[in-house]
């Protein structure tokens, strides 16, 4: 079915204002035919209201939308021909499943022979082929989900929106989910637009992810690239476990407590703050204090929690800031060392060692 | 310890909290019965006693008269007339309040609500001013050349239907207002989403799920039309008798408390057959699904 599914959409300085609120500012965003990509950050991000104005559902103050070239800004949602799955599924509680299904077909006046097949394709996609006489509230979350999305695709749309698709269900079946959405977004070759405000979420699904904070896109990337190399210290501290530790600069050399750091990346110098990320997980504890192929920081552990599969820790280094770090439970043999109020060396490798320029509020 | 324990005790301090809980409207249970079950009671009495004992006569008179078949006629193709009127002026008004920012439609529900601050004569005689034959509304249009001679607007059905309209609307847009507003408005964006004109998705989801807040307020102004009483005395003038004007004949002006009673009870039991009827048809629909 990955035929011509899939348009291309191309956002072009898109803005909505409410007063003197900007809830989106200047959106430049192209995306491919069949790429999946997810828009990511806090409330108040703007990133729903970017999806609820390629849906129709908001107008915006300025700006393109152009689906497949065509521009669609004006168009009212109900010509629009994408398919939507819901934060609260939206199902119809006065029909059935089938009913459910069969209603965008039904709106577009199909002969009753191909709504009937189409019904029952998009319900097998989604695994639930005995369930079209069922009522909706007969389901379980999981179940409604896939109905939102069996309706979402019945009428083979070429783009898929979905806000938040995932957030009413518990997190086992979250995951199973997200790998199940991904697999049916790829065997459509659907252009895929989600929502999510789970970071973990938005890595997993989609093929790029855009970063939104206050209403413009901060960075979009491939979910590595995002992760690896972080555009400002909003997205490195909006993914992942993540400490940010303000660095000065002198002579192209960062200084954390006045400690040189080195890195295999250019510092850029100017009067912009800069930030050290520092990810949980990456750091190391390291016996001698010139470890090679590390940036070394003394530190004094101040809480340390056994979480099962892993060990955190609260560390303070020489000015009084604290770090989170992360080691497996697995060889705690210096579980003992740890305890509060040890002397420990946090070892950062100089590769992992990122600087970016500060975006957040002080 | 053991199991079974405290079963007893348990038990108990559950039926001692219901009975907490059933002195709580206890007062309005006895207020409602002394003022309204009593007095129903006495005009039940009533209507089957004559100077003799026991009698029909009360009910058979109202079978056999044609007036006073004419009159419930009356009545309800007038109670009937203003339900619908009332659905159909009253349905767009509470969708739109609802679409309304809340501000907004607290201002417009504060407006629907101004009838209920003013007296029904008051705000019956207004409308005489401005239906009768030197009105507002005809003098308006004698003076736009729309029309030669008064139109007749008053003291006939037609004022007495618009009079008790007016009256009556809020009843219809306060319930259905509140079940458009409990409507999630997700089910509104998802049916044009998936391809609804405004036009469809308004029959093919609003209606069907605001269905109970519409018979709800139909069926508020449907009983209420059913019992007007000022208003068709005053607009209708003279030409259009409804039940409550005959009942009021009746005992005042006859002094006949039996048949103003028989009058009376014949529209209840009416009226609730109606009540009961749609009760019973919604349930089965939701219990029917789809």
């Amino acid at each position: 079915m990955s035929d011509a599914r899939g348009q291309t959409i191309a956002i072009r300085g898109l803005g909505k204002r409410y007063g003197t609120v900007e809830a989106l500012a200047g959106v430049d965003l192209d995306i491919h035919r069949g790429e999946f990509v997810t828009l990511l950050g806090p409330s108040g991000s703007g990133k729903t209201t970017l999806l609820m104005a390629l849906a129709g559902f908001i107008r915006p103050t300025e700006g393109s939308i152009a689906f497949g070239g065509q521009e669609v800004v004006t168009l009212p949602p109900h010509k629009r021909n994408v398919g939507m799955v819901f934060q609260s599924y939206a199902l119809f509680p006065h029909m059935t499943v089938g009913g459910n299904v069969a209603y965008p077909l039904r709106v577009r006046r199909m002969p009753r022979a191909e709504i009937g097949r189409r019904v029952a394709d998009a319900l097998a996609l989604v695994r639930l082929s005995e369930f079209a006489e069922r009522n909706i509230d007969q389901l379980s979350g999981g179940q409604r989900q896939r109905v939102a999305l069996a309706r979402a695709v019945v009428f083979h749309p070429q783009i898929l929106l979905m806000d938040e698709p995932l957030s009413a269900l518990d997190k086992h079946l979250r995951e199973e989910m997200q790998i199940e959405i991904r697999h049916l977004q790829r065997s459509l070759g659907i252009t895929t637009v989600s929502v999510t405000h789970d970071q973990r979420e938005a890595l997993t699904m989609a093929d790029r992810v855009a970063v939104l904070n206050k209403g413009r896109l901060v960075q979009i990337d491939a979910p590595e690239r995002l992760y690896g190399a972080p555009a400002t210290s909003f997205v490195a501290g909006f993914l992942g476990e993540t400490t940010l530790l303000d660095v000065r600069v002198e002579n192209g050399v960062a200084l954390l407590a006045g400690q040189a750091l080195r890195s295999e990346q250019r510092i850029a110098g100017g009067d912009r703050p800069l930030h050290l990320v520092l990810r949980a997980e990456k750091l190391e504890i390291v016996e001698r204090h010139d470890q090679p192929g590390y940036n070394v920081i003394p530190a004094q552990v101040r809480e340390l929690v056994f979480q099962g599969d892993s060990l955190l820790l609260y560390v303070e280094i020489a000015d009084g800031r604290r770090i989170a770090l992360r080691r497996p439970t697995a060889g705690h043999r210096s579980q003992a060392a740890l305890q509060p109020g040890a002397s420990i060396h946090v070892a950062l490798p100089v590769q992992e060692t990122l600087i970016v320029p500060c975006d957040r509020d002080a | 310890m053991a199991a079974g324990t405290n079963i007893a005790l348990l038990e108990a301090s559950e039926r001692a909290e219901r009975r907490r809980f059933l002195a709580l409207p206890m007062p309005a249970l006895l207020l409602t019965a002394v003022i309204c079950i009593v007095p129903v009671g006495i005009l039940f009495w009533v209507s089957f006693v004559g100077p003799e004992g026991f009698t029909l006569e009360n009910y058979t008179r109202i079978l056999e008269n044609p007036g006073y078949l004419k009159i419930l006629r009356t009545t309800f193709s007038i109670s009937i007339t203003i339900t619908i009127l009332a659905i159909l002026l009253g349905f767009p008004l509470a969708y739109y309040i609802s679409t309304l920012p809340d501000r907004a439609a607290a201002i417009c529900l504060g407006l629907v609500l101004v009838p209920f601050w003013t007296s029904l004569l008051v705000r019956t005689y207004a409308w005489l001013v401005l239906l009768q034959r030197q009105g507002l509304i005809n003098d308006f249009f004698l003076w736009l050349g729309v029309i030669d001679e008064p139109m007749r607007l008053a003291y006939n059905r037609f004022g007495t239907t618009i009079g008790m309209l007016h009256i009556v609307l809020p009843f219809f847009v306060l319930p259905m207002f509140a079940a458009i507003k409990s409507l999630d408005r997700d089910w509104l964006r998802a049916a044009a989403n998936l391809g609804a004109s405004p036009v469809r998705a308004f029959w093919t989801v609003l209606v069907p799920l605001t269905i109970p807040g519409l018979v709800a307020g139909a069926l508020l102004v449907f009983v209420y039309s059913l019992g007007f009483y000022v208003t068709p005395e005053i607009l209708g003038g003279g030409r259009v008798t409804m039940v409550a004007m005959k009942v009021q004949q009746n005992a005042t002006i006859y002094a006949d408390w039996g048949a103003a009673s028989s009058l009376a009870l014949i529209l209840l039991i009416i009226t609730l057959a109606i009540f009961f009827g749609i009760e019973r048809v919604l349930r089965r629909q939701r219990g029917g699904g789809n």
